[in-house]
């Protein structure tokens, strides 16, 4: 299969707000169930061990009117909780059985709450990830939520969530976020023959597919893309970061390469790397996953980092290992946690001479002629100066 | 002799600026963008050549800018309009360490540093309120053309406040004030007041160092520059040639490559 069929298979999947695939997935057998989340991390795990399929509900992107979402929130809000209700009260969730909305900020805490008196015969769940980053305090916190979100899925889906399908379920996802792992380490050897859209339609494609389809995709893709020849563009090598909870529209994704830069690195979707290293598979599957999310997370905005010497190192450290030239913060307008983080991360990268620029937007921007300039500059700014030197 | 040229294809008009390897303006020429863009590009470059009398051979390399460098297909390089504004600003004006670039449809500030190179840049992001279109839409409302807008607004004696800052409605103001009776030129030096209010914002977000050079279309507005210069309280860089900044930017760059022969795509690492 060739990267444009496979691309093609993405994007049906990426631009189709009836969720077709997961109602058909949820029909073929009798007792499936889908239950949605939204960003940034929930543990599939659990979601695809109770027999669900796990659903990401990234918003509704630039093709979805907003009509009944904005009575809900002040204009300071964000958009990701209005056409999140769009979709609910459009009836487009009506198969959903349950929905989890983890720790991100206060709106989306809150969205969880109106779902709940909007939809109250759907199992919904505000998933309160921990902030506290010890074994013996955070951990054990995030156990007892695991154990929570274990009940509440077993209680959905009406049957027992037992270790080994946990296990199993891991194992899957193991395997899934070694796949996603191939793909990033691909793009940064040759970025040319894997364009960031390709990719972020491959990573969004994992909102949707079941982990064993979604490796396979992704495999396909990396053996294909290897294959073909495609020419090498004069782009500079840039990270994205601040884009982890409302995505930004495809367009702004193309853009930024079509103005010469080469995005190696991302924190798109970040529910597919959020764990960096497997999850054993043996023992306490709980406490396996909650090692992990506590020892060898990523870090982002939503987390807590308690020592300043620490805050942004993450970021600088992708931009050596995706040997990039700079970084371009993107965040969504009123986005809290990107925002609030920017100035921080922007002094880290200051002091390692890292270039950056900065800019926002919404999940429904159309104008993107000052993101290209934008972008543009920062890319002539790296190139034409080093050539200069 | 080796000759370079830059074109800025703007939303509005397309410039065309070609230059000797002493780095002299030698040639320039001013069209109208239209729909076709790529025509444009095409016909403005062959205009600076054909009047200036320079055979399109002699001319080593072309760099394309503005929001239509890529229909620049003649060209040999695409470069940004900011980082083509502020390499032609400071070598135009070499004491020039930030760039005020008021085009038709947005707004830059730009500081640069002595060579050229971009340190920061601010645009506005979302709509063009503080940009050439907010002049258009008062020139519109008030029955003027555009180069009467700048010395009309000079004669004011009472200027009116322009308190809004959307093109849209700012237009709406506008009648507002002239049903009051308030004289044409001081609702328009309120206009002025108004889109230099606005660019100011933008040149706070990115720092005001060294000399200030005013680019772009609207820079030959009388009205605009002394607008801008009364709320910096300084006095403005401003060349007969500010609308030819972005393309004599461009031209700069593909000097870089005539001269040192640097080929122009980079190897991959």
């Amino acid at each position: 299969m060739s990267t444009a069929e496979i691309v093609s298979r993405a994007q049906q999947l990426f631009e189709d707000l009836n969720f077709t695939y997961a109602r058909e997935w949820k029909a073929a057998a009798p007792g499936r169930k889908v239950v949605g989340f939204m960003p940034v991390y929930v543990p599939r795990e659990m979601i695809w061990a109770a027999g669900a399929l796990p659903l990401g509900i990234f918003g509704g992107g630039d093709e979805l009117e907003v009509i009944h979402g904005d009575a809900y929130y002040q204009s300071y809000i964000c958009r990701i909780p209005r056409s999140t209700i769009e979709l609910g009260v459009s009836n487009r969730l009506d198969f959903v059985d349950g929905m989890l909305f983890p720790f991100v900020c206060d709106v989306i805490r809150n969205l969880s709450g109106i779902w709940k008196i909007m939809f109250p015969n759907v199992y919904s769940k505000f998933f309160d990830t921990p902030q506290n980053y010890q074994s013996s305090i955070g951990g054990n916190y995030y156990v007892q939520e695991l154990h929570e979100l274990r009940e509440g899925l077993e209680k959905m889906a009406g049957r027992k969530i037992t270790d080994d399908d946990l296990r199993r379920s891991i194992a899957d996802y193991n395997e899934n976020r070694k796949a996603v792992r191939e793909v990033y380490d691909f793009r940064i050897e040759q970025p040319w023959k894997a364009p960031a859209w390709e990719v972020y339609l491959l990573m969004r494609a994992g909102m949707v597919l079941p982990p064993d389809e979604h490796t396979k995709m992704l495999r396909d893709y990396v053996a294909a893309a290897r294959d073909e020849d495609r020419p090498i563009r004069d782009n500079c090598r840039i990270v994205v970061t601040g884009s982890f909870c409302e995505q930004p529209p495809l367009n702004l994704v193309k853009s930024i390469e079509m103005a010469g830069c080469y995005v190696v690195d991302d924190d798109y979707m970040l529910v597919n790397r959020w764990l960096m290293t497997d999850v054993p598979t043996e023992g306490d599957p709980l406490v396996n996953l909650s090692e992990a999310f506590i020892k060898h997370s990523v870090e982002t905005a939503c987390k807590y980092v308690d020592k300043e010497e620490v805050k942004g190192q993450f970021l600088v450290e992708s931009v050596r290992r995706s040997k990039a030239e700079g970084v371009i913060f993107a965040a969504p307008s009123f986005c809290d946690p990107a925002l609030l983080d920017r100035p921080m991360l922007q002094h880290r990268l200051t002091e390692n001479n890292i270039p950056f620029i900065a800019f926002k937007y919404a999940e429904n921007s159309g104008q993107m002629q000052p993101i290209r300039e934008q972008a543009g500059t920062f890319a002539d700014s790296i190139k034409l100066w080093s050539e200069q030197q | 002799m080796r000759y370079a040229a830059g074109v800025d294809v703007g939303s509005t008009q397309t410039k065309a600026v070609v230059i000797d390897e002493d780095r002299r303006i030698v040639a320039r020429a001013l069209t109208d963008t239209g729909a076709n863009v790529m025509q444009a590009a095409q016909k403005c470059f062959d205009a600076a050549c054909d009047e200036s009398g320079i055979d399109k051979n002699a001319v080593g390399y072309v760099v394309g800018t503005g929001y239509g460098r890529y229909k620049v297909t003649f060209g040999d390089r695409q470069v940004t309009e900011i980082s083509c504004h502020g390499r032609g600003a400071v070598h135009m004006f070499p004491g020039t360490g930030t760039v005020i670039d008021m085009g038709g449809q947005d707004s830059k500030a730009i500081r640069v540093k002595n060579d050229g190179e971009i340190i920061d840049f601010c645009m506005n992001d979302k709509c063009a309120a503080g940009t050439g279109r907010f002049l258009g839409a008062a020139a519109m409302a008030l029955g003027l053309s555009l180069d009467d807008l700048g010395p009309v607004s000079l004669t004011s004696t009472k200027p009116v406040k322009i308190s809004t800052t959307c093109t849209v409605f700012a237009e709406a103001e506008v009648l507002s004030w002239l049903g009051k009776g308030k004289a044409v030129e001081d609702i328009l030096w309120g206009v002025h007041k108004s889109i230099a209010s606005r660019s100011y914002g933008l040149l706070r977000r990115t720092g005001i160092i060294g000399e200030i050079t005013f680019t772009g279309g609207v820079a030959k507005n009388p009205g605009m520059v002394k607008a801008m210069e009364e709320i910096l309280d300084r006095p403005l860089n401003v060349s007969d040639d500010s609308h030819f900044m972005g393309a004599l930017g461009g031209a700069l760059f593909a000097m870089d490559h005539v001269v040192a022969a640097v080929q122009p795509a980079r190897k991959e690492a």
